[in-house]
């Protein structure tokens, strides 16, 4: 195993029409035996960043560097071909080869590396284990496997030559949500148990934060935020990778005029952090730890929204959903039945949260308040390691 | 027999030549975006010969081999060129609709797995292209065994084919044997056209639906 460094990597995408920056001076250290989760939108840029790692897309400039060994460096003109750096990749459709068995497809990194008959049958047999690809599985072709099955065909092939780096694109995407949840575990404890050092590429929070040691989340091309799952999830640093983690807005405020204040008027109480005096700052809130309150009900939270009017009550079997009329702006959250109380249409609330579960972001979309612990990055203004 | 075992021989040395010809045009248009110049005028090249009649691609490489500085007239090679470049186009679409229809992630993953570029293309592209390169061989016999004007400008006595010896006998007035070596043609088009098949595998017929 080697760890990972990339350093100011770009690429871009053009025709005539215009130029695309897919992945825009991008610098990150995987650590050895470390699995880094690239999350973000579709279209952020994180595959083309993956492939340019892999070799299958040639960057435009940076350096790519996986242990002592320099795969790609614009500068002194190396680019070592893609079936030389030693890797492993999982495709989001797996890609296994029709024509060949499981079996040949597990070994086949092991025949192109001129490994001997017998070593290649012992490690395709271990690896096999691994991934509980069990009984006569091996023995048939990727058409007559389930997508379950294909998709432990799929990183089998990719570990059995132990490479250096496995990388990973996807690879959960074409599965229904119960097979992804339970790969999703059987990838983590494979993690746990080789120890390879991986880069994964999901648009899914939730595999994010299961499988990555740490995330680094993307925007336009570019690395805004890395850090332990935790971290991320607690303190984004960008309202876009806030909405990305699953927070919802709940207003604009501004304190223009003295106190914070929604743009209908509402006070807006407690524990914020001070905001600039211009402009219009963003309030979200991770929607399933605030609730609603009458008017005079007593409050448990540290953070309270007034000027909220319930426009729209919907039940459902375990809770309502509430869309929420703050002036001109519209919230959507879900209340728990037994948590909602009296309220109905019509009715004007407080919004009652905990200060933890609440996020404000100045006019630019920068996190406010957010403390400087270790492990929480933003991106580096300069081509600099990011760690 | 000569005309019969000619028949085959240039047939089966057209199609070897139009598959890697073919091959190798395809896969310089396939990869259109790293040549996208080169991919053009590839294009361009193996789609020009349809539109030319066969009987002035022979009268060129009579002139060519006959008068030229290369002195091929009298030997196979003149008709084998010529049915080469009847079949190059075809070889290169058939090869093109099943590399398209591959994609590129199988590649990708065989270069991800360590392979080269010539275990990726014998172990990966080649298997999954079959039914194409079977395809193509069937229609070279066919295109071969059809194709008579250009084959008459370029046969010599040592170098007569069957559709060109068929003509001879008709025109000396041997019906029986004319009619004898329309049936032998068919006989043999279809034999090719039924190896073909074996060598491109189930897929190949199917390859017309694509």
């Amino acid at each position: 195993m080697a760890d990972i460094v990339v350093q100011a990597l770009s690429k871009q995408f053009g025709n005539r029409k215009g130029v695309l920056r897919a992945v825009d001076n991008v610098s990150v250290h995987v650590a050895e035996g470390e699995l880094l989760v690239l999350l973000g939108p579709s279209g952020c840029g994180e595959t083309t960043a993956l492939r340019c790692v892999a070799g299958l897309e040639n960057p435009d400039s940076g350096s790519i560097r996986f242990g002592e060994q320099v795969v790609y460096d614009r500068g002194l003109g190396r680019n070592v071909p893609i079936h030389r750096r030693d890797i492993g990749f999982t495709f989001q459709n797996y890609a296994l080869w029709p024509h060949m068995k499981a079996y040949d497809n597990v070994r086949f990194p092991l025949r192109a590396r001129g490994i001997s008959a017998s070593e290649s049958v012992k490690r395709v047999r271990e690896v096999a284990a691994l991934l509980d690809l069990r009984g006569d599985l091996l023995e048939k072709h990727p058409g007559q496997l389930s997508g379950g099955q294909q998709q432990r065909v799929a990183p089998a092939r990719a570990l059995v030559a132990e490479p250096s780096v496995v990388l990973f694109d996807e690879p959960l995407s074409n599965l229904d949500a119960r097979l992804r949840e339970q790969l999703r575990l059987e990838l983590r404890s494979l993690h746990r148990r080789v120890g390879f050092t991986g880069v994964y590429v999901t648009h899914d929070l939730a595999e994010a934060l299961a499988l990555g040691d740490r995330i680094a989340v993307m925007r336009e091309g570019r690395i805004v935020q890395v850090g332990a799952p935790a971290e991320v999830f607690e303190h984004p640093l960008h309202v876009s990778t806030a909405r990305l983690l699953g927070l919802r807005r709940i207003s604009s405020i501004s304190n223009a005029a003295g106190p914070w204040r929604t743009t209908a008027g509402g006070v807006v109480l407690g524990d914020l952090p001070a905001g600039r005096s211009d402009g219009v700052h963003e309030l979200l809130a991770y929607t399933d730890k605030v609730r609603l309150r009458g008017i005079g009900e007593p409050t448990s939270g540290e953070v309270h929204v007034h000027g909220g009017v319930i426009e729209q009550l919907t039940e459902a079997v375990t809770h309502f959903q509430v869309v929420l009329a703050m002036g001109s702006e519209r919230v959507r959250l879900s209340q728990e039945k037994d948590r909602l109380g009296p309220l109905r249409e019509g009715e004007s609330v407080v919004i009652d949260a905990p200060r933890s579960a609440i996020h404000l972001f100045d006019p630019e979309g920068g996190a406010l308040g957010v403390p400087q612990a270790a492990g929480i990055k933003a991106e580096a203004a300069t081509p600099i390691l990011a760690e | 027999m000569n005309a019969i075992y000619h028949s085959v021989s240039y047939g089966a040395g057209a199609a070897v030549i139009a598959l890697l010809a073919g091959y190798l045009a395809t896969s310089i248009i396939f990869n259109r975006r790293k040549t996208p110049v080169l991919a053009s005028f590839q294009d361009v090249v193996v789609s020009v010969p349809p539109g030319i009649p066969p009987v002035i691609f022979g009268l060129g490489l009579l002139l060519v081999f006959a008068y030229g500085p290369v002195r091929l007239y009298g030997t196979p090679w003149p008709i084998v060129i010529l049915y080469a470049t009847i079949i190059l186009p075809f070889a290169t679409r058939l090869q093109l609709v099943a590399m398209t229809g591959m994609g590129t992630n199988l590649m990708e993953a065989g270069a991800a797995s360590g392979a080269g570029l010539f275990r990726r293309a014998f172990r990966i592209q080649l298997p999954l292209i079959r039914p194409a390169i079977g395809y193509t061989v069937a229609l070279a016999f066919v295109l071969a065994s059809v194709e008579f004007s250009g084959s008459l400008l370029l046969r010599t006595g040592n170098t007569q084919v069957m559709g060109t010896q068929l003509y001879d006998l008709y025109e000396f007035g041997s019906y029986p044997l004319t009619a004898v070596m329309a049936v032998i043609m068919c006989l043999v088009t279809g034999t090719g056209v039924s190896i073909a098949i074996l060598i491109g595998g189930p897929g190949v017929l199917r390859q017309q639906v694509r």
